[in-house]
């Protein structure tokens, strides 16, 4: 009985060791960074003993879970960047060589990047700030290139968003079928109120502002459809291939022998097709100059 | 002095220990954070015991700045106690960090680790940091420790320390007292204009604060100019000006 215990034992060790290694690793990770003063002009400030020199914090498994759960949140409200109190940050001072306790921290994510800024008492807003540190490099010491298949567009998760798509596409082209309709009679009309000397346009009920102003509500039905749409699309991105702002993708097009790599900036969808735009990923590695591009069908398979 | 009463001064200057912010030459002393505070307080007043039983005399300034004297010999030395990473690891910290925005490190180097720090009141002198987990947070222990190192160091000094001027206000303290009585009392204060006026003086030869009026020297010390304050001021003076 012991043995055998024993054997699972060494059985799970050997087996769970490496991995349980690399989360260490990976979780002990001390960052350091620098620090820059908010709101100062840089010649001379007497305040210089109000402002860190470093700030030190531990990249923990606790404060990842944190990190993802904001960006799910961005995604989902559509907001820019969260904002919060954090404690577990030290900031160091050369001056007194040591790190001081009386600092109120706030830590910022946005959907690429950290930082983290602060203030002392007694100032009433943040007086200094780190750089901003891209959520990939402080995960990853090599980021990890994730590969974008069209396979996974069949879980029910897909699905479900590539209907909304879908509906929200026929809606589009119903409204955008309706202003391209009324808009040469708005150009026409327009050109006639110009020549004219009559007073066409004086009157709010006139036909000719009637027509106007449908032509105005149609496009911005339009351009709201156009941002949900890219929500959804965003939403694609994230839920069904796990992609957010600042990850590295590769992708190989079907016909095509060549793999297209960059670092994900920006989407934009136009009818089924979804494109990412983003700086190339070199041979080296590394991030390039030149602009590429991966375009995917989003096509529902039922 | 009892060791009852050294902690209560310590108390009460804690929060006098702001000016620290505004200060170019920081004062030595207890800067940790609120959670660490009393388990702090009780370790020194273990090393306290172990001072007195040693017949040493102790110190507790204005601002909170802890200077024990030995009790044979004519030596002090200041005693600070804070959460301090490694100097080492500091310096390669710096070095490293250079054109980079920010670096990753080994998790061991940079723990916050609360440290017992003393420094002898001598010119040039250096700090020597004690970590306090290392004596299993035992205040007598370190005491003994510190004062057998202390004994040994002071057996090669040849001549006399640094006078002891404890509660002495130096021009240093004015100028941190107008800074932090700038900010505290905002833009109705007067004290908050002439904190922004002197950021522009890159030197000042002379500060006075009497009861009504502070006086800035220039850097000729030809031309002084007077600045004139009220009831507030002078109150925030009375809370954070030694010997005001």
């Amino acid at each position: 009985m012991m043995l055998s215990f024993a054997k699972t034992l060494k059985y799970r060790l050997v087996f769970t060791y490496p991995s349980e290694l690399d989360k260490i690793m990976s979780i002990n990770n001390i960052i350091c960074l620098e620090v820059n003063e908010l709101y100062t002009d840089k010649q001379l400030h007497q305040y210089k003993t109000t402002l860190p020199s470093f700030c030190f914090f531990e990249f923990t498994q606790e404060l990842q879970t944190t990190i993802s759960e904001a960006k799910e949140l961005l995604l989902e409200k559509g907001f820019h960047e969260l904002s919060f109190q954090l404690s577990a940050v030290n900031w160091f001072f050369k001056l007194t060589n040591r790190y001081h306790h009386d600092i109120t921290t706030f830590i910022h994510i946005n959907e690429k990047a950290i930082y983290f800024s602060g203030k002392m008492r007694p100032f009433e807003i943040v007086h200094f700030r780190t750089p901003e540190i891209s959520i990939n490099q402080l995960e990853f010491n090599q980021t990890p290139i994730k590969p974008i298949k069209i396979s996974q567009l069949k879980g029910p998760l897909a699905i479900g968003l590539i209907t909304k798509i879908d509906n929200l596409n026929k809606q589009y082209k119903e409204t955008e079928d309706l202003y391209y309709g009324i808009e040469p009679l708005i150009n026409e009309l327009q050109q006639l109120d110009e020549q004219t000397a009559m007073d066409l346009h004086l009157h709010c009920d006139s036909q000719l502002d009637l027509i106007k102003r449908q032509g105005n509500e149609l496009l911005s039905k339009m351009e709201t459809l156009e941002k949900e749409m890219h929500t959804l699309s965003r939403a694609v991105l994230h839920k069904v291939f796990g992609v957010s702002k600042g990850d590295w993708i590769s992708y190989l097009p079907a016909k095509s022998t060549s793999l297209i790599q960059l670092q994900y900036d920006h989407c934009d969808i136009y009818e089924y097709n979804l494109t990412m735009r983003g700086p190339g990923i070199t041979k080296k590695g590394e991030l390039g100059k030149r602009e590429q591009v991966i375009s995917i069908e989003l096509v529902s398979e039922t | 002095m009892n060791i009852q009463k050294l902690i209560s001064k310590i108390k009460i200057a804690r929060k006098r220990r702001l000016i620290n912010s505004f200060h170019l030459s920081p004062k030595s002393g207890i800067d940790v954070g609120d959670e660490e505070y009393q388990s702090v307080l009780q370790l020194l007043k273990d090393m306290f015991k172990c001072f007195k039983a040693n017949k040493c005399s102790i110190d507790v300034s204005f601002y909170g700045e802890i200077f024990i004297t030995l009790a044979e010999c004519d030596h002090s030395f200041e005693l600070s106690i804070t959460n301090r990473p490694r100097c080492i690891d500091i310096k390669s910290a710096e070095t490293h960090l250079g054109d980079n925005h920010f670096i990753k490190m080994n998790s061991s180097s940079f723990n916050n680790s609360l440290t017992v720090s003393v420094k002898t009141m001598r010119k040039k002198s250096e700090w020597k940091h004690y970590r306090i987990s290392e004596f299993d947070i035992d205040g007598l222990v370190l005491a003994e420790l510190i004062i057998k190192n202390m004994h040994q160091r002071v057996r090669y000094y040849s001549n006399s320390d640094e006078a002891l001027s404890l509660d002495q206000q130096t021009k240093l303290d004015r100028l941190a007292a107008i800074h932090l009585g700038g900010a505290i009392l905002g833009k109705s204060s007067m004290l908050h204009h002439l904190s922004s006026s002197l950021r522009k003086i890159i030197y000042i030869s002379k500060i006075t604060i009497s009861a009504k009026s502070i006086i800035i020297g220039d850097s000729l010390d030809r031309e002084s100019s007077y600045h004139y304050f009220g009831d507030r001021e002078a109150n925030f003076f009375s809370q954070y000006l030694i010997n005001y």
